[in-house]
């Protein structure tokens, strides 16, 4: 069976520019999360968001497309020109159809998938032709299944994901219109969370054969060995109560992974904040797992990244690896009474090798993937 | 073998089924959002449907078309290890101006929340799937060619690998739509590859489902 391995990434977050930025921000505790003053919040429940500083928003181009422009002509060599691109978003470019629809000029076609696909095949430079995959939050991460699949497969020995989505007043707005916002900014995991913080970011991650990654000497991040993606088909906006679908995902990944569940040594959860997704993750974990293992959400932090929240969790997962380090859930303040003795406010030191990540989404979906560190398979 | 077990469509007059060889003018009809709830098209009533917008109730149309084509029973309750991969040029374009004008109009102080969650592009697929008790993936993917064939093939790879059982492909466009159900199967009407070759390309849906009845046609002979 062919490995797939992960060689390089970047990314931007609230915490700013690179990996560093937010493993360092995530680490120390601090939360990037900010009160918004793009665009007027006063009419919504939260001000709370996790922007980028020093984006320019309605002014020209898209958010999503200033913040891939500031990875991409960084990664230099990074990223081969035969990579076969995936590009995970939900709402793409869509601060250009406020602005069409606001200003009364310009076309709404603009904000169109097909687009910044384009834009971003530009960007990075690769000569296919490009798949935008969109599927809700989970975008990303099923974009990195999809990605792993090609190449396990055989159809392909290097792959580019790139994802990314923007705080916008039109994301915004809906999110506080389905009551989703927490006035106090987003509290994963928390005894008395009361909702989601949305956040922004960009990110891109080059699969690769090993094979491949070998005889190119690529360093190596680590490996995705299994994937799952599932449906709970129960409620277009809230998860499941059980758990059941998103359990289902992560049996599927185990199972593409080869792995028992005793292997997983922690677990990056999607852990938005909302009562629901949160009760609903940590009932998914309990029917799989035989003891309780550590956990941590990213999304009290940068807010939740929806498009790209798999991807920038699935690097800081990588990193987790790396590092022998658990992250701690930033903003956590009284576990909630499922999460005692999973989630933690400080970061916590792991052997670990082996990881889950899991992401959950509008419409019922679930995503699941099992990562290690380099050399276990 | 994996390959194509039923086929649903529906154009601007009329929609059928490729393996029953039927195809029920409008003419005879009233509207698509009367079709679901006059016609025995769904099993069982779809909750809000008349509420739906028009994307959403295609794809609930074509997908009872392509379930029943393919034998797959329907009933509320009933859950199906089914995946749902669909395409169309748009998105959810015209949904997101819809929720956005209707946000300024209301003076950008309220949205929607029943219009927002249409704003994605996999909605559709996800009432869909919530109707249909469909457990597998469910993704919205888009090429710059609009071709519906690197989704069969994915489909193909996800039932292969044993990430689901069976896969819906949604090909959505300006003169028709399709769903293909795709499984492992011993009475296919369509193997993969043909499948395939029908949906290179961004083609001509009416043209795509006339070329699909004629190797259904062949299968059966």
């Amino acid at each position: 069976m062919i490995t797939v391995v992960a060689t390089a990434c970047d990314l931007i977050t609230p915490y700013g520019i690179g990996l560093d930025a937010c493993w360092s921000g995530l680490r120390s505790g601090e939360s990037a999360l900010s009160k918004v003053n793009r665009f007027e919040t006063a009419p919504f429940h939260s001000s709370w968001a996790g922007v980028v500083p020093g984006l320019m928003y309605r002014q020209g181009a898209s958010l999503v497309f200033q913040m891939l422009e500031k990875l991409f002509p960084t990664a230099g060599n990074d990223i081969p020109a035969d990579a076969r691109l995936f590009l995970a978003t939900t709402t793409g470019e869509v601060d250009l159809l406020e602005q069409a629809v606001l200003s009364g000029s310009g076309s709404v076609q603009e904000s169109g998938l097909d687009r910044l696909l384009k834009k971003t095949r530009a960007l990075c430079g690769v000569q296919d032709g490009g798949m935008v995959v969109s599927s809700a939050c989970i975008s990303s991460t099923a974009a990195i299944a999809l990605g792993a699949a090609a190449i396990r497969d055989g159809e392909c020995d290097c792959v580019l994901i790139a994802a990314c989505d923007a705080v916008t007043e039109f994301v915004f707005s809906g999110f506080s219109s389905l009551m989703a916002l927490d006035p106090d900014g987003a509290h994963p995991f928390d005894a008395n969370r009361k909702g989601l913080s949305v956040g922004e970011g960009a990110g891109w991650l080059l699969l690769m054969s090993d094979d491949r990654a070998r005889r190119e000497n690529r360093s190596i991040l680590g490996t995705v060995d299994g994937w799952g993606l599932s449906n709970d088909a129960n409620h277009m906006t809230g998860p499941s109560r059980d758990g059941a679908g998103l359990a289902r995902a992560i049996r599927t990944a185990l199972r593409l992974a080869g792995t028992g569940e005793k292997e997983i040594g922690f677990i990056c959860a999607h852990g938005t904040g909302t009562p629901y997704n949160d009760n609903m993750e940590l009932l998914a974990f309990r029917s799989i797992f035989s003891s309780l293992r550590p956990l941590f959400s990213v999304k009290g932090g940068t807010g939740h990244t929806m498009g790209a929240a798999g991807l920038i969790e699935t690097i800081l997962t990588f990193r987790c690896l790396q590092e022998g380090c658990v992250l701690p859930t930033v903003n956590l303040r009284q576990p909630d009474e499922l999460a005692v003795g999973q989630v933690s406010a400080e970061s916590v030191p792991t052997s670990a090798r082996v990881a889950l990540s899991t992401n959950a989404g509008f419409g019922g979906v679930n995503a699941a993937l099992v990562l290690s560190a380099e050399g276990r398979s | 073998m994996i390959a194509v077990q039923g086929i649903g469509w529906l154009d601007a007059a009329a929609y059928g089924q490729i393996r029953r060889r039927v195809s029920f003018p409008y003419a005879e009809r009233m509207t698509l959002r009367e079709l679901g709830k006059s016609e025995g098209l769904f099993a069982y009533p779809i909750k809000n449907y008349g509420r739906f917008e028009p994307v959403t109730q295609r794809i609930c149309c074509i997908t009872a078309l392509a379930l029943q084509d393919a034998g797959i029973d329907c009933a509320e309750g009933l859950r199906h290890e089914i995946g749902l991969l669909g395409t169309s040029p748009d998105g959810c374009l015209q949904s997101n101006l819809n929720y956005f004008k209707d946000y300024v109009d209301g003076g950008r102080t309220l949205s929607r929340a029943n219009l927002f969650i249409y704003t994605l592009p996999s909605s559709p697929l996800a009432e869909a799937a919530v109707h249909f008790g469909l457990q597998g993936p469910q993704l919205y993917l888009r090429l710059l060619d609009e071709s519906a064939a690197p989704l069969i093939r994915q489909a193909a790879g996800m039932i292969r690998r044993g990430e689901t059982e069976r896969m819906l492909i949604y090909r959505l466009g300006a003169d028709a739509d399709l769903c293909m159900v795709i499984g492992n199967t011993t009475q296919p009407i369509c193997s993969l590859e043909q499948a395939v070759a029908v949906c290179k390309g961004t083609g001509d849906g009416l043209q795509q489902i006339s070329e699909l009845k004629k190797i259904a046609e062949h299968y059966e002979n």
